[in-house]
């Protein structure tokens, strides 16, 4: 297994995240589906090392980093409203994490070439970018630093249809170059088409797990109720 | 213009002057007022023709308000020539026409302080002017009117009694070795206490900023208490812990030869506990402005906590803590009360213009305390401009 998340446990501000356990196959592409408020964004934070989990484990490749630091993980994040630095070019923003490991700038420029950003690079200033090309370049940011696994948190939100449809034929490319992919949505859509595993999280806590397919078809009698209404699918 | 109308207005116009301006004025100024009238009389026809008879009505209105206030209740027939030029000129358009009554108020009703009362209520209108358009809102004009009761609180002492000395005495003032070696002090003394604030206090703004622990607020309230503490307090304060006669002063004499009162060591810390609150709180202000988002991203992206720091969080508060360190600059060049209690020797330029002024009175004092005011003016300006530059770029 390449992710391996057991019994994971965490608090805060009087929310938590009860018992997670899933497992991801190295170059799957999982989809953490959830309402606003389910504890999603949590969860990647704690994969991330952002949080550190109460209690339970997340192992990477058969290694256990529930307590390393967020900087030795080497785990990609494209957050949800990009957090792209704003006092730093995009060329800056780019190779912000190479500084930090031996640069691979056969990888970055595959990465530039694929996402087809490489006209931005000269550009000064991050404020005055479009929605598309901001969420472009901080995919490029966190994949600059080649990660092993890359965590999605709502990449498609606050996009127009066009650049939605090309940031999702971007993120399918890649995950057919082989990227493990993690992408946190409330909109089951949106991953249909790509995901091949998923993981409903409701209230803090996993309610299914399995294909889109299977979701569709036989949703938890919860996720009826609350999450979609009795007339979905 | 045809004859049609011209001539009966110059006909009427004379024969007015003749029978009725001639009563009060002597001959060569009554013919100055007639070139005035003629001027309103020809164009108030084109005010006619090309606005409202109501705008119309407002312009005779305003000729009529000059005529009794300044020509018949004042006396003065020369400025009332000049106001009916000018209102002519003016009348079609209304921004320089409210100008024009402000300066035709100030001059008739306070007379003596035309200029500065022109001045004020000239700038007044300025800015209500600059709001009005930009945001079409009275209650903002409204609140500004409020807010610029303020400004002149705050501006008109300093500026009056700026206007009340000569270049001569400032240059006297200037030459003094005494005020020399004090204003020297006072800006070596106060840019090392901003330093060690820096130092010390940036670190614990971004705990402050960054997270959430059980006495937190104790801490906080902690960092404000020196602005509550009155100045002389904080003095004997520190001169009790620090001072020749205490344990701590003692020993620092006997084994380092650090004396602390009456010296420098004294008046920077005296000005590090009074000027600390403004930086810190500036500093956790800015630290609380930046996303923690990227910092966690810098965060997942490789870099360390401590590099994070300084390269994102460090940065992007910059502005911020400048400005702190602006105000706690500044409040350390003004700092007196302390001072005067640990260290009044060496004297800083604060202390100094109290010694003068005990020693000699107001008088002696005012060029010198003018001179303080400039000098610590151009650098507080030259200060916020980088500061200025720092946040364009």
């Amino acid at each position: 297994m390449f992710l391996k998340i057991s019994q994971l446990n965490r608090s805060w501000n009087g929310f938590s995240l009860k018992d997670i356990s899933f497992e991801i196959g190295e170059g799957s592409y999982f989809a953490i589906l959830g309402p606003c408020g389910a504890g999603k964004t949590m969860l990647l934070n704690v994969i991330a090392g952002l949080y550190r989990a109460d209690t339970g484990n997340i192992f990477a490749e058969g290694e256990d980093i529930t307590f390393m630091p967020a900087e030795k993980r080497n785990i990609g994040y494209l957050f949800q409203k990009d957090a792209l630095f704003p006092h730093l070019s995009v060329k800056e923003n780019i190779y912000y994490g190479l500084r930090y490991r031996k640069p691979d700038m056969q990888y970055l420029d595959t990465i530039l070439e694929l996402l087809d950003i490489k006209d931005l690079l000269p550009r000064r200033d991050i404020v005055n970018l479009s929605g598309g090309q901001a969420r472009k370049i901080a995919l490029a940011r966190s994949l600059a630093i080649r990660p092993r696994l890359l965590l999605l948190d709502e990449p498609l939100s606050f996009l127009d249809p066009v650049s939605r449809q090309n940031v999702m034929d971007n993120l399918k490319s890649l995950h057919k170059d082989g990227m493990t992919i993690i992408h946190v949505s409330h909109d089951i859509q949106e991953i249909k088409a790509s995901a091949d595993g998923v993981a409903v999280l409701f209230n803090g806590a996993i309610a299914q797990t399995g294909t889109v397919n299977e979701i569709l078809s036989r949703p938890a009698q919860i996720l009826k109720e609350k999450f979609w209404g009795n007339n979905y699918a | 213009m045809n004859n049609f109308i011209f001539f009966p207005i110059v006909i009427l116009l004379v024969v007015f002057h003749f029978l009725f301006f001639r009563s009060f004025l002597d001959r060569g100024t009554n013919l100055i007022v007639f070139c005035a009238n003629a001027l309103f009389a020809f164009n108030g026809i084109t005010v006619y023709r090309k606005s409202s008879f109501y705008k119309f009505v407002l312009y005779l209105f305003g000729y009529l308000l000059l005529f009794i206030f300044v020509l018949l209740l004042h006396k003065s027939p020369l400025i009332f020539t000049l106001f009916v030029i000018l209102f002519s000129a003016f009348f079609l358009n209304t921004y320089l026409l409210i100008y024009l009554a402000i300066f035709i108020l100030a001059i008739v009703f306070v007379t003596p302080y035309w200029l500065q009362a022109f001045l004020l209520f000239g700038l007044y209108y300025f800015f209500c002017h600059r709001i009005y358009k930009k945001t079409f809102s009275g209650f903002l004009v409204a609140m500004f009117t409020v807010g610029f009761i303020f400004v002149l609180l705050i501006t008109f002492p300093i500026l009056y009694f700026a206007s009340q000395v000569t270049f001569q005495s400032l240059l006297a003032a200037a030459k003094n070795p005494g005020f020399q070696g004090a204003l020297l002090n006072s800006f070596f003394t106060s840019i090392i206490s901003t330093l060690i604030i820096l130092v010390l206090g940036v670190p614990f703004a971004y705990v402050m900023a960054r997270c959430d622990f059980s006495g937190k607020k104790i801490l906080d309230n902690l960092i404000d208490l020196p602005i509550l503490i009155p100045q002389t307090v904080a003095g004997v304060a520190l001169l009790v812990l620090l001072g020749p006669k205490s344990p701590l002063g003692e020993f620092m004499y006997k084994n380092c030869h650090i004396a602390v009162a009456n010296g420098y060591l004294g008046i920077i810390a005296a000005q590090v506990f009074v000027s600390s609150p403004f930086l810190i709180r500036s500093a956790v202000n800015a630290f609380e402005g930046v996303d923690q988002k990227l910092e966690d991203a810098s965060r997942t992206l490789g870099s360390s906590p401590f590099n994070t720091f300084w390269r994102i969080s460090l940065p992007l508060a910059g502005s911020g803590i400048f400005n702190g360190c602006i105000l706690s600059w500044a409040r350390s060049l003004s700092e007196v009360g302390s001072l005067m209690v640990i260290a009044y020797y060496p004297m800083t330029a604060s202390v100094f213009i109290y010694d003068e002024f005990i020693k000699y009175g107001l008088t002696e004092t005012q060029p010198i305390a003018i001179l303080l005011v400039l000098n610590c003016l151009w650098a507080f300006i030259a200060l916020r401009w980088v500061r200025y530059q720092l946040i364009k770029r």
